[in-house]
């Protein structure tokens, strides 16, 4: 049984990985998808969308994403997370759909694959350094071994090779010659990467050498003829193919994007008339990629999980602010956070998800009441910076209410309206649609009410559904609305709650249960789970009319239960 | 009035959509059933061209059949700049010709191969694939140096030429012949350039990329 | 390899009615195996197998299309009501050979979520991604599976359109290489036009698409309606060509769905719980030397 190859191989020169371009590489096989992304970063990912399979190579190079043409979904550099699912748009995509990533270093010119390797890795040293000019690389179709000993005759290639100056070196993968060509000194250097069993890729480059020659086109010519020579020795024709050989790389179980994480609390600080703000310091070891509208779950002192939008602006990503009101009737949420938090303490928080977004290349207009402030903050700064028009239109009780004052002040197209009653409200937001152009987007955060006063004016003023947004702290398939409910398993008589807010799948998950999932949104069949007792609450898309009826098993990934157990056969 | 007998699906066709979006010109088509009706066979088109093959352009009664003379045709005639295909310049018009001819190339072998694997026409795909990849190592070597020497284009000077856009459909669609671009990392390049040209439009098989 | 008898002992397409001429010879493959077929100057439609053993094959005509088994079919076909009505335009679109499994040729035919970027301008557009929810059923009775109150912003949603509309699908998959979408008609809004996919599975990594369309169209002509269907189906051409692998992959943990995939989603499980495996991804087992 062969070994996993666990060495770094040049995959492309760092010049192929061109301004928004997808390069299509292969390494032992596997098919890659490379590309650099505006932050100069560069992505070695499975030539292969997650979602249905189709090459990434088909797909656009959005400078910080990458889309595949299939349903257009994208993904982020780095880590390979799907960050849009255009079919789903105003969800966020569930952290199992991400990108098959390689280990991938720039050095000496090219970009260097390790299939096997950690990120974290660094290259080993090379064997021969790489020499002042790269030249083209060159694809043969033919075995690492035979194109390594072909290379080896490269310099008798140059008819004024001195033949008994030759002098060779090579290693497995690399090869470097010396020789003089009528008096000059020659050298050149040979990487090889072994795309697959029949593909064999050159990488070479060479000292500056003969005077008034070209040596990129010189070297290229006899590249061509040694590889001539060696295709049709091998009995190939030059340019016939081999049939397709697939390989897929098995999907990594290592390095899933963390569900949760700890963040200190650096400054808590009150903002406004029962609101708090909260500035979350980021790990060290990399920040969050997101977009405005965003918002993260926080796990307050008091035990419950809450949504709160990130009212950060574009280009502020070192730490996380969020706003907190006070809820009369907080059952703890709110409440601990106002009292029981302060400086320097930790709060578990999830990674930031979007289910609020702006429509890219669009105007603006942005409602917010109350506390609703907070993710319309962020999307007018997104809009500011990104030259857009746009209105924040900001209504509270009294001054004293008005939170973030600072950060709206900021903003240039910002109108504050204060101790209007409902009336009034419905007055002064009728004229504000009514005198917006077409082509806008309404985006709208706050209290029910508004958000129904705000739809009902909007459809009355003509505009298209399409047009108007509301924060919506749930994806289709919400747990905002859930109730707790307690699960006992079968097997282990283990008893414990699923409290609101928290899957039933993510609740096995956490009490160490093994749980295979796939596409968290009931669709795919993948976490199917036996049920003994109880009455499950099926919020599914996959299971038939009958196997719902019959209540023998539920999708733990969005289902929950109508009774007050549960008992799962586990 | 510019007239052009047309089948959606033909790369060859295209090339004239394609080059008459970028230099703004609007055209009027008359859409033949190239698949499966054979209307290019068909005696009433056969008067038209009696090569039996699309596109044809009438230009408001000038008539003219081949994508490659009809590319220097509306190049020549509308395109003020000159640059499309330089007709002052002799050895840049030589050049300019020369890949036209190579795209012919093209056409005879990857369009083929195309022909046989989603048309199931009664050829041999293997020989033309074999063939279209030879084609494809020089256009590859030809566009890497054109990268570095020149702007990427297909023949020397800044600008794209006639050239770059009769050589693109059946480059671009090469994975339906089962030719994969892999191998040519340059012309993967230059396909990207040429979607970005102001103008450029798509066909079936064919998307448009990021703005750069 | 043995070919399981649900996917052997079924009927498939070879040619649609129009496109052969009475008494040429013409070879094809079905499930891997060379087939000689053609019609006789009396029109009479016959298939044998191209091997050595010559065999006939079992052939019927219907839905305007000859279609031929290897095995031994069930004696009733699926039925398709609109192909009765006698003022329904009845064509083929053009059949196009994929480099691709029939499988997903259908499972493409049967999803919505990608019109926005595969067929921009036509059948879909940005911003109008978002897919609502719609209804899948499994019809245990006649062993098919239904899709209905899917719906979708179209900017040309057919041939002859001239505004965008928001067109009401509904996908009926009625064998694993059979499936037909009913749109409602431009012409006759209370009325459905059908258009039905007949797959013949070449092998398991290429198969030929037969498109029949049973319309209500009283204006358009033959070719235009054809061509606008061939321009469709071609635009979903690059996209079957370049799948990794290019069989079926029937575990979800291999290719996760999102809830727009329900349909897709129920045609994979309907495939699984039959037991099929020709036309799917079979992975080579795991080794301990595979990266």
């Amino acid at each position: 049984m062969k070994q996993p190859d666990t060495r770094w191989y040049p995959v492309a020169q760092s010049s192929d990985l061109a301004l928004r371009h997808v390069f299509h590489g292969q390494l032992l096989g596997v098919e890659l998808a490379l590309w650099r992304d505006d932050e100069q970063r560069v992505n070695a990912w499975e030539n292969r969308c997650p979602h249905r399979s189709v090459r990434f190579t088909l797909g656009v190079n959005l400078g910080s994403r990458l889309r595949c043409q299939y349903h257009g979904w994208q993904y982020q550099g780095g880590d390979g997370r799907c960050t849009l699912i255009p079919a789903a748009s105003q969800s966020t995509p569930p952290a199992s759909v991400c990108a098959r990533t390689f280990a991938v270093r720039e050095a000496h010119g090219l970009i260097w694959v390790n299939l096997q390797a950690q990120q974290a890795q660094d290259l080993p040293a090379a064997d021969f350094p790489a020499l002042a000019l790269p030249l083209r690389s060159l694809p043969f179709q033919a075995a690492l071994d035979d194109v390594r000993q072909a290379l080896a005759g490269y310099a008798q290639l140059d008819p004024d090779c001195q033949l008994d100056s030759v002098q060779l070196q090579q290693t497995d993968n690399q090869l470097q010659l010396s020789w003089r060509s009528a008096e000059q000194p020659c050298q050149v250097h040979f990487w090889l990467q072994p795309a697959s069993a029949e593909r064999t890729i050159v990488y070479s480059s060479t000292l500056a050498g003969h005077p008034g020659i070209d040596p990129l086109r010189w070297h290229n010519r006899i590249l061509n003829v040694l590889r001539q020579r060696l295709e049709n020795q091998a009995g190939l024709i030059a340019t016939s193919r081999p049939p397709d050989s697939l390989r897929i790389a098995p999907a990594t179980t290592a390095r899933r994007p963390a569900q949760t994480l700890e963040v200190e609390v650096l400054q808590h600080w009150t903002t406004a008339s029962e609101i708090v703000a909260l500035k979350l310091a980021l790990p060290a070891d990399g920040g969050f990629s997101f977009e405005a509208g965003a918002h993260i779950d926080v796990h307050t002192p008091g035990g419950l999980v809450r949504q709160y939008s990130l009212v950060n602006a574009p280009d502020e990503r070192e730490h996380l602010v969020i706003g907190v009101k006070l809820e009369a009737q907080s059952r703890g949420g709110s409440r601990s956070m106002h009292h029981d938090l302060k400086a320097g303490e930790r709060l578990r928080i999830s990674a930031p998800k979007n289910n609020f977004r702006l429509v890219p290349g669009t105007a603006g207009i942005l409602i917010a009441g109350g506390i609703g402030i907070t993710p319309l903050l962020a999307m007018g700064a997104a809009l500011q910076a990104a030259e857009r028009p746009y209105e924040l239109h900001y209504f509270v009780r009294s001054e004293s209410h008005v939170a973030f004052p600072e950060r709206l002040h900021q903003l240039r197209h910002n109108c504050i309206h204060t101790g209007l009653d409902p009336q009034q409200t419905h007055e002064r937001l009728r004229i504000v649609l009514q005198q917006a152009s077409a082509g806008t987007h309404l985006y709208v955060c706050g209290p029910k009410a508004l958000i129904d006063l705000v739809s009902t004016l909007a459809s009355e003023a003509g505009w298209s559904d399409s047009q108007v947004h509301f924060e919506l702290f749930a994806n289709t398939v919400s747990h905002d609305q859930d109730q707790p409910f307690r699960v006992r398993l079968q097997h282990s008589g283990e008893e414990f709650t699923v409290a609101a807010g928290v899957s039933l799948a993510d609740s096995l998950k956490a009490r160490g249960i093994t749980l295979d999932t796939s596409c968290e949104q009931g669709v795919c069949g993948t976490c199917r789970t036996a049920v003994v007792d109880g009455e499950p609450e099926h919020r599914d898309v996959y299971l038939t009319r009958e196997e719902r009826q019959g209540n023998r098993c539920l999708m733990p990934c969005v289902s929950r239960s109508k009774s007050e157990l549960l008992v799962l056969d586990l | 009035m510019i007239t052009l007998y047309n089948y959606e699906l033909s790369g060859n066709c295209y090339k004239l959509r394609l080059f008459m979006n970028l230099l703004g010109l609007s055209f009027s088509t008359v859409d033949l059933e190239f698949y499966p009706g054979k209307e290019h066979k068909s005696e009433a088109f056969l008067a038209i061209n009696p090569l039996g093959q699309l596109p044809v352009l009438d230009d408001d009664g000038y008539v003219l059949r081949d994508a490659q003379a009809i590319l220097t045709y509306l190049a020549a005639r509308y395109d003020a700049s000159g640059a499309w295909y330089p007709v002052q310049d002799a050895r840049r018009l030589g050049e300019v010709n020369m890949w036209l001819a190579f795209a012919d190339g093209i056409t005879s072998t990857a369009s083929a191969a195309r022909l046989a694997d989603v048309f199931n026409y009664d050829l041999d795909a293997e020989k033309a694939r074999s063939a279209a990849h030879a084609l494809f190592r020089i256009l590859d070597e030809q566009l890497w140096f054109s990268e570095r020497q020149h702007q990427g284009w297909v023949c020397s000077g800044p600008l794209p030429t006639v050239a770059d856009i009769a050589c693109f459909p059946y480059v671009m669609l090469s994975d339906e012949a089962g030719i994969s671009l892999i191998d040519y990392p340059a012309i993967r390049r230059w396909t990207d350039r040429i979607k970005r040209l102001p103008g450029f439009t798509v066909m079936s098989g064919i998307f448009a990329t990021s703005a750069a | 390899m043995s070919i399981e008898s649900s996917i052997w002992n079924q009927w498939y397409p070879l040619a649609v009615v129009e496109d052969l001429v009475d008494g040429r010879i013409y070879r094809t493959q079905l499930l891997g195996h060379e087939i000689r077929f053609g019609r006789d100057g009396a029109g009479l439609f016959s298939a044998l197998r191209a091997d050595d053993s010559g065999a006939p094959c079992h052939t019927t005509t219907v839905y305007h299309t000859h279609w031929v088994s290897l095995g031994e079919p069930d004696a009733e076909f699926f039925q398709i009501a609109e192909f009765d009505e006698p003022d329904r335009r009845v064509l083929g679109a053009g059949s196009m050979k994929v480099h691709a499994s029939g499988l997903r040729v259908v499972e493409n035919f049967l999803d919505m979520a990608h019109f926005p970027y595969v067929h921009t301008g036509f059948l879909g557009a940005e911003p109008y991604t978002d897919i609502s929810t719609y209804q899948v059923e499994v019809d245990q009775e006649r062993d098919e599976i239904l899709a209905t109150d899917c719906r979708i912003f179209q900017p040309m949603a057919a041939a002859g359109s001239k505004q965008a509309i928001e067109a009401q699908y509904v996908y009926r998959v009625t064998r694993p290489f059979v499936a037909i979408l009913y749109k409602t008609s431009p012409e006759q809004p209370e009325r459905r036009d059908a258009i039905c996919l007949f797959v013949q599975p070449l092998d398991e990594q290429w198969c030929i698409a037969h498109v029949v369309l049973a319309y209500v169209d009283a204006t358009s002509s033959d070719r235009d309606l054809r061509l606008f269907q061939q321009t469709i189906f071609s635009q979903d051409l690059m996209i079957l060509s370049n799948h990794l692998p290019r069989t079926l992959p029937l575990d979800p943990k291999f290719e996760i769905p999102t809830r727009a995939d329900a349909m897709s989603s129920a045609y994979r499980r309907w495939l699984r719980d039959k037991g099929i495996r020709y036309g799917t991804y079979q992975p080579a087992p795991a080794v301990g030397g595979q990266p």
